[in-house]
Order: C-alpha cells, then sequence, then structure tokens
C-alpha cells in the first residue's frame, strides 16, 4: 500500500523550483555544530583525566576503536561521492549533499585522530608496540617487527597521517564539496555544466587515490595493533564495513532531517528502497569478505595469521564471534531482502541502528581483544568485563566531533544540491519506472 | 579531453561525448531505428541465406582447431598426462592455468546480464545476449582441463557423491571439489538465464521463419511464446528472481576458483585477498573477450546502430576499473609479502619479478595494469582499433597471470632441491589452441543461428516503449 501511496505522491517528483521551497537548509539546527564540537573537546578531557591509572592504556584502545569507527562513515562518504561521479549518477544528485558534508568534513577526523598520532610520537602508552620494538617486543618476535621497522616507524606513521588527510581534504573538501556548493546559486549554462565535468573527471583518480589510502589507513590504525599479524583482506574488509556504516548512516540521517521539515517533498521512499538496497548488498558483501578472510586462514592454520582469530573466538570474546557472524550477516541479510522493509521507513531505520551497532561492535572486535594479548589481562567475567566506560565517552566525544564538524560543515549551505544540472532528472527518480 | 570542455554543450550533445551525453541521456539505439528495425537487424543475420565471407573463414579455422583438440585429447588419454610438460613439482601446469583462463572469460556474462540488470544498466541490453552465449562456451571450455587431468577420466563421474560399489565417497574437505559444485550451478544458471531470455526473440525467429524445419525448431525452443500480458509478467519476474540469484553466483565461482589455490600453505598461493581479487581478474578478462568478440561480429553483422560506441566506452571503463582492482591485489600481495614478515612469501615475490619466470610476471603486468591505462582516455576508449588491441592484451594478461600463480609458486617449492623449470610441450600448446577452436566454434554457430541481439530488450530502452513517451509526456509538459 505504501508503494501505491508514493507512487501517486511522488510519480512525477517535484520541480527544482519546489525543492528550493522545501526546506532546504539547516537553519536552527546549524547552532548543534560548534555545540557538539565544545562537547566533545570536555568528554575527552573528561575521560582521559579519569583514566589516568593505567597511564590512558586502556583509554587509547577505546578512542582508537570509536575513532576508525566514526572516520570510517565518513570515508564511506567520501567513496559514495566519488562513484556517484565516476558512473555520472543522476538518481543520487537529491541526496548527494549530505554525503558531500560528511567527505567534506573528513579531514576534521585528522584533527579528532591527534591524540593517537601524538600518543605514537611521544611513545609512552603500549598500544602500538612496533613504537617502542626494544622493550614492548620480546623474544623472536622482536626481530620479525624489526624487519618492518621501514613501514612500522612513528615519523613514517606521520607522514602517512598527514598524507591521509590531506588528500581527504583535498578530494573530499576542495573538489567535491566546494565543487558542488559553486553550482548553488551559479546560473544554468556552460559554466555549471564545466563544474560538473570536472567533477567527473576527478572521480575517477579520487577513487583510486581514496581507496589506497583507506586501505593503508586501515592498516595502520588497527592492523598494526598486532604488528605480528597480517591479511591482504584487510583494506576491502574494512571498505566493506564503512560502506555499511555508511548507509546506515544515510538512512537516519535523513529520516531526521524529515523528521525536522527538511526536504519532505524530494527524498522519497524511492530513495530510503535504494539505500536499503545498498545496505543488503554490502551485508553480503562484508559477509563475504569476512568469510574468506576467515575461512583462508582458518583453512592454511598458520600461525603468525590464526593468532588474530584465535583470541577472537576463545574464552571472553566467544559471543562477540558469534555475534559477527549471525548478527552483522544472517540475520540483517535476511531482514533486508524483504521489499517490504526497505520501503517501510521505520522498520529500514531499526535495521539502520542495528547495523551501525554492529558495526561500531565489529570495530570493538577488531580493536579491543589486542589490548588483552598485550597486557595478558583476562577480563574474565565474560564479555562485560572486556568493556570500559572509557568506550561509552569516547563513543559520545568522537561522535560529537564527528557530527559537529559535519554541521559546522554543513552551516547555512544548502542541505540538497540546488544547482546541479541534474538535479531536475534527480527529483524525478523512481524505482518503479526504471 | 580537455578540447570537449571550451566547446559550448549544445555542440557536444551532437558528438559522442560520454559526460555530456549522461545529462542529455542520449539513445542506446542510434539511427533513429524503430522497433521494426530492430527485428529486422537482428533477425536478418540469421536469416541470411548466407554468412559473410569472414564468418566462412572463421568457421573453417575453429573446426580445425577443434579438430585438433579432439587428436590431443585423444592422444592424451590414450597415452597418459605424460605427454604434457607437468613435472615434480610443477604437478599443475596447463590444464589448470587453462582452466582458470576460460572460467574467468565466463564471467563477464553473468555480471552484465544479472548484476548490471539489478543496477538498471539499460546498455547492458545491446550486449548482454552474446556475452552470455560467451560465458557458457567458456565454462564448456573450461570444463575440460580438469577433467583430462585427473587421468583416468573414465572414472571422472567419481567426483559426485553418487553411491557405488567401491564406497568411495568424495572428499568434502577439498576446494577441488567445490569447485565440482560451483561450476556445475553456474554452468546450469547461466545456460537457464540465457536460454529464458532468448525465449521470446526465439518466438520471434519462429514467427518469421520461412522453412518448414526453422518453423519446427525454433517453435520447439520458443516453449509456445505468444508474448500476451500474462507471460511477459511471468518472465519479468522470472528474469529477475533469476537476476539475483546468479549475482551471488559471479562471486561464488571464481572465489570458489581462487579458495583452490589459496586454501592451500603454499607461499603465493596462500593470501586472503585472492577471492575478491580473483572475481574482479574474471570480469577483467571476461569483458576484454567481450570486446575482442563485439567489435567484429557488430561490423559483419551490421550493428553498428545497437552496439554503440558509448557501449564499447562503458564496457572499457569496466575494464580499466576492474584493471586497477587487479593491480591493487598486485601491490596489496607484494607489500603484504614484504610486511608479514615471512621469508618464504618474500622470496617467492623476489622470484616473481626477478626469478626465471620474470618474464611471465611482466608480461602480467604490463597487459594487465599498464596498458589499459590508456582507456583514462575517452579518444582510447571509442577508438574501435585501440580498443580490440588493448583487448587482445587483457586476455594474454589475464592467461600469464594464471601462469604466474600456477607456475611461479609451484616451481620454487619448499625444498631447493625439487626446484624444476616447467615448460610446455607441443601438447599443451596445441590444447590450449584447440580449446579455443571449441570456443570459436560454438560461438559463430550461435551467431549464425541464434538471435545475438536481446531484440526484445532493446525495445524495451528505446524512448518509445516508456509510458511519459509521446502523447502523454507532451501533455506533461504543457501542464
Amino acid at each position: 500500500m505504501e508503494a501505491t501511496v508514493s507512487a501517486m505522491a511522488h510519480s512525477h517528483g517535484i520541480t527544482p523550483e519546489q525543492l528550493r521551497k522545501d526546506n532546504p537548509f539547516m537553519g536552527e539546527l546549524a547552532k548543534i555544530g560548534p555545540i557538539a564540537l565544545v562537547v566533545a573537546v570536555v568528554l575527552f578531557a573528561i575521560g582521559y583525566l579519569m583514566s589516568g591509572a593505567d597511564e590512558h592504556q586502556r583509554f587509547f584502545f577505546s578512542y582508537i576503536h570509536n575513532y576508525v569507527f566514526f572516520t570510517s562513515i565518513s570515508i564511506g562518504a567520501l567513496l559514495f561521492t566519488l562513484v556517484n561521479h565516476v558512473a555520472r549518477a543522476s538518481w543520487s544528485v537529491v541526496i548527494r549533499r549530505i554525503p558531500e558534508f560528511f567527505a567534506g568534513s573528513l579531514w576534521m577526523m585528522g584533527i579528532a585522530g591527534l591524540p593517537i598520532l601524538i600518543m605514537v610520537l611521544t611513545g609512552k602508552v603500549e598500544v602500538y608496540e612496533w613504537v617502542n620494538i626494544g622493550s614492548w617486543i620480546h623474544g623472536a618476535e622482536q626481530q620479525i617487527v624489526q624487519n618492518k621497522e621501514a613501514y612500522l616507524n612513528t615519523t613514517f606513521f606521520a607522514i602517512r597521517y598527514f598524507i591521509y588527510f590531506a588528500a581527504f581534504f583535498l578530494f573530499g573538501r576542495a573538489i567535491l564539496l566546494n565543487g558542488s556548493l559553486k553550482q548553488d546559486n551559479q546560473p544554468d549554462g556552460d559554466e555549471k555544466d564545466r563544474g560538473t565535468m570536472r567533477m567527473w573527471q576527478l572521480s575517477a583518480p579520487g577513487l583510486v587515490f581514496s581507496f589506497l589510502l583507506m586501505t593503508f589507513f586501515a592498516i595502520d590504525m588497527i592492523m598494526s595493533l598486532d604488528p605480528i599479524w597480517f591479511s591482504t583482506m584487510f583494506g576491502v574488509y574494512y571498505f566493506a564495513g564503512a560502506m555499511i556504516g555508511f548507509f546506515s548512516t544515510m538512512i537516519l540521517m535523513f529520516k531526521w532531517l524529515q523528521s525536522t521539515g527538511r526536504l519532505k517533498e524530494a527524498v522519497t521512499v524511492e530513495h530510503y528502497h535504494d539505500f536499503g538496497k545498498f545496505l543488503f548488498a554490502f551485508v553480503f558483501f562484508w559477509g563475504y569478505i569476512a568469510f574468506s578472510q576467515y575461512m583462508l586462514i582458518w583453512y592454511a592454520s598458520i600461525p603468525e595469521e590464526t593468532r588474530w582469530f584465535h583470541i577472537r573466538q576463545n574464552a571472553d570474546w566467544t559471543p562477540l564471534s558469534w555475534l559477527m557472524l549471525f548478527g552483522h550477516f544472517a540475520l540483517p541479510f535476511a531482514f533486508f531482502i524483504s521489499r517490504y522493509i526497505k520501503r517501510h521507513n521505520g522498520l529500514l531505520a531499526v535495521g539502520a541502528v542495528w547495523m551501525l551497532v554492529l558495526h561500531w561492535l565489529d570495530h570493538f572486535y577488531q580493536v579491543v581483544p589486542e589490548y588483552q594479548r598485550i597486557t595478558g589481562v583476562q577480563p574474565g567475567g565474560g564479555l562485560g568485563a572486556a568493556f570500559d566506560i572509557s568506550e561509552i565517552i569516547c563513543l559520545l566525544a568522537i561522535g560529537c566531533f564527528w557530527f559537529g564538524a559535519f554541521m559546522v560543515t554543513a552551516g547555512k549551505n544548502p542541505i540538497a544540491p540546488l544547482g546541479d544540472p541534474q538535479i531536475a532528472k534527480s527529483l524525478k527518480f523512481d524505482n518503479v519506472k526504471v | 579531453m580537455a578540447k570537449t570542455l571550451t566547446k559550448p554543450l549544445s555542440q557536444l550533445s551532437t558528438e559522442l561525448d560520454n559526460t555530456r551525453d549522461q545529462i542529455s541521456q542520449p539513445p542506446l539505439v542510434t539511427g533513429g531505428k524503430t522497433f521494426g528495425n530492430i527485428t529486422e537487424i537482428v533477425a536478418r543475420v540469421a536469416e541470411h541465406p548466407s554468412a559473410p565471407k569472414a564468418w566462412y573463414v572463421a568457421f573453417a579455422g575453429a573446426v580445425m582447431l577443434f579438430g585438433l583438440l579432439f587428436a590431443m585429447l585423444a592422444y592424451l588419454i590414450s597415452t597418459g598426462v605424460g605427454v604434457w610438460g607437468v613435472n615434480t613439482p610443477v604437478a599443475w601446469g596447463f590444464a589448470i592455468v587453462n582452466f582458470v583462463f576460460w572460467i574467468g572469460i565466463g564471467h563477464a556474462g553473468t555480471l552484465i546480464s544479472a548484476i548490471l540488470y539489478l543496477f538498471r544498466q539499460k546498455w547492458r541490453t545491446g550486449i548482454n545476449r552474446f556475452a552470455e552465449a560467451m560465458t557458457i562456451f567458456a565454462v564448456f571450455a573450461a570444463g575440460i582441463f580438469p577433467l583430462v587431468h585427473v587421468g583416468r577420466v573414465w572414472v571422472v563421474y567419481w567426483i559426485f557423491p553418487i553411491p557405488n560399489q567401491q564406497q568411495l565417497w568424495p572428499q568434502f574437505r577439498s576446494p577441488l571439489l567445490w569447485d565440482v559444485f560451483a561450476i556445475t550451478t553456474y554452468l546450469l544458471t547461466s545456460l537457464l538465464f540465457w536460454y529464458m531470455g532468448m525465449v521470446p526473440d526465439l518466438a520471434t525467429f519462429r514467427d518469421r521463419a520461412k522453412t518448414k524445419v526453422r518453423k519446427i525448431v525454433y517453435g520447439l525452443f520458443a516453449l509456445g511464446w505468444r508474448g500476451s500480458n500474462r507471460q511477459w509478467i511471468h518472465y519479468e519476474k522470472a528474469y529477475l528472481l533469476l537476476a539475483a540469484l546468479a549475482t551471488p553466483l559471479v562471486l561464488s565461482v571464481h572465489s570458489v576458483v581462487s579458495f583452490d589455490f589459496a586454501t592451500s600453505q603454499l607461499p603465493g598461493w596462500h593470501t586472503t585477498i585472492f577471492p575478491p581479487y580473483f572475481v574482479a581478474g574474471a570480469i577483467f578478462g571476461g569483458f576484454a573477450m567481450v570486446v575482442f568478440l563485439a567489435v567484429p561480429a557488430r561490423e559483419l553483422f551490421g550493428l553498428k546502430n545497437l552496439i554503440t560506441l558509448q557501449h564499447f566506452d562503458h564496457m572499457n571503463k569496466i575494464i580499466m576499473a576492474t584493471g586497477m582492482i587487479v593491480g591493487y591485489a598486485y601491490a596489496m600481495e607484494f607489500f603484504i609479502a614484504w610486511y608479514g614478515g615471512n621469508p618464504l612469501e618474500t622470496f617467492t615475490f623476489e622470484n616473481r619479478a626477478t626469478g626465471p619466470y620474470a618474464w611471465a610476471y611482466w608480461i602480467m603486468v604490463t597487459c594487465n595494469v599498464f596498458i589499459p591505462q590508456v582507456f583514462w582516455f575517452k579518444k582510447a576508449r571509442t577508438n574501435l582499433w585501440v580498443m580490440w588491441i588493448v583487448s587482445v592484451f587483457v586476455n594474454i594478461g589475464m592467461w600469464f597471470e594464471r601462469f604466474v600463480i600456477v607456475v611461479s609458486s609451484l616451481s620454487r617449492d619448499f625444498l631447493p632441491s625439487s626446484w624444476d623449470y616447467y615448460t610446455p610441450t607441443w601438447v599443451d600448446l596445441c590444447t590450449l589452441a584447440g580449446s579455443f577452436g571449441l570456443f570459436f566454434f560454438f560461438f559463430l554457430l550461435f551467431c549464425r543461428y541464434m538471435p545475438i541481439v536481446a531484440i526484445a530488450e532493446v525495445k524495451g530502452v528505446l524512448p518509445e516503449a516508456h509510458p511519459g513517451h509521446g502523447a502523454h509526456a507532451a501533455a506533461e509538459a504543457k501542464a
């Protein structure tokens, strides 16, 4: 029934003029931005000061976990925007500004990550063992990590960190967001079309570089927490999760914006349906990648590879491993396969919240067991004991920063690309007709 | 590229410029063809009493090579696997290389028919039919190699879990057995998909048939298709469901093929990125084969208005994109071989790039990573000669990729005293050539007697086929 209603209401879509009247601005909401940034700093200070007992060691694991989680969503937004330009997509134009804001604020996650960078450069807290090979790594492993020093050293880590966020600024902010904002009030014509073509052309190399940078970002931030372990699939695994986080965020973001009376006519059930389809596809893709990585390591059973999974599927962590299989893959696979659910605003949002929680837990699963490995601390009290209050504080702190960065970037700008040459076509988008 | 930017848009849309065209929705069928014209263009190929001369020449060549394949297989089976160049430690020589190569070629068809269908990529309609046909013939060619490589081909049915007197039961823990199931499923689904999509077109052929034989044969295969509204509704639903079911197959088949290697502990074979890397490589090689066949086919059979330069532009972009995914995998393998710190792994990769098979490695890298970079330029993507030559190189490169993986890793195994250099024998080379004969034999027959372009589907992407076209759209524009 919902489909019929939407078909009646939107079969011809709205015009670009009507879009301008569809409340396409953050308006009052933009005030959240600076407030969120301040709250983020305060929460960070509280979390940091509270965690002094173990030299902030556990705190930094929480921090890295939440940092890679929120950054992955923005990286997903950057890749989504790039690939839509590469494919010359028109359906996504009307919803493209939100990913553009995330992509355009991705460079600010470079600021949020500074505590990690400083922690690495000062070398006082034992989180990344390769920072201090001499005293943090022992026995035969010392020589193995020594051989990787050309890559795993603090200076090169810092250089790479700078390159990642400089490139993310270049593609996300300077090329994509600024290029799109410029068109908002530009009169139709060659000049504007050239802007679109420029974005199309630069997005192809942008996609290649961003994917590579994302891979090494994931290797640096997560994989090198265990300096012995390696997997050629790791970048792809991070990518699969990032896209799940991104599409879930998009669903919730638009639901929230529409509930505040914004873009109520422009964004229709058709767009939610497509987010749902993408989410379904990436749930499947994530399952495929996670299975392939796990199965190949399990099958070959080479100690330096199995060690990563060995921690994660034994003792306290066992339930989390099962949760990844069933909660992150099997259950949502069955859930999102339904067309009814993908076109049902409320159910889709429930699914999106679930996937965000599971994506967060996936990063928890990737990061925090390394704390146990390094410290040798057996939580002992089941999975609950592996949690720490700093997880929640970091979730809120980095979440506020990430969201604040998004809102500050949005500011007074329209939240739909009002002047995109393809906007009229995009507003007519309908899954049934195509 | 820079040139087009300086031109006013009104002029650009008249040229073949993809960037501008996407805004103005260029027609996928050029030359102002009507529904009737499209039927005529495609049906003419099969109805004409004689094929183009080039077809006979190609067919004669294919028959000879196909015959060569039979001769080689007869020689092999009557003599033994010793006629091949396989040795210890390179027990998997040409047979597995050719097998993976042909399976890879078979990927583009299902990608085009299933995944591009789900993505609503209408340009697929011009090329999906013969890409699907190609898939099936490539799987035929691929299937031969593992069958004959088992040695005693007459007991090859043992690979299926059929109860038998000796109580033999297949080893389900072996990825080679998973292959049996993955590939037969893939072949059956592809065959079904190809055939089902062809039913409305076969009915068209039946209705146009002039001779009794044609009427009966096409009529038999058209399954009583009348084109009623109800039939179309069922057809479209079945097609969508098959597309959805075939999509995971695109991933699964080559992933399972990659497991043959990656589940082992052999350096150069065991690496976690293998499944998606093999899938991307398969699509890469498969699309190259589509371009390789489509360029001459559209010339020979007068399909220029149905398979336009824009179709090639899209395909070449996919070739470049998947080529770069393959390049990404090569780079990750190399990086992790060093980063992983396993001396055996590091040696294997050093050996690949500088050892006795370095020549094969560099052919692979050049053909797969460097040469497709010409497709950054629109001129190259829309130049038939350039793309045809690139497609040849990509096919060579993808064949060598499998050669590098199989041979270079095996020839330098853990025990230096058992190292050996693998050289194919004349039987290996003739069998490879013969497999091309099999492929082209079926493909050329298909071109001659079947609807080589999906007539009904191409009509569906004409603007006239949409409710928004004509009177309705005009009324809307007024309102």
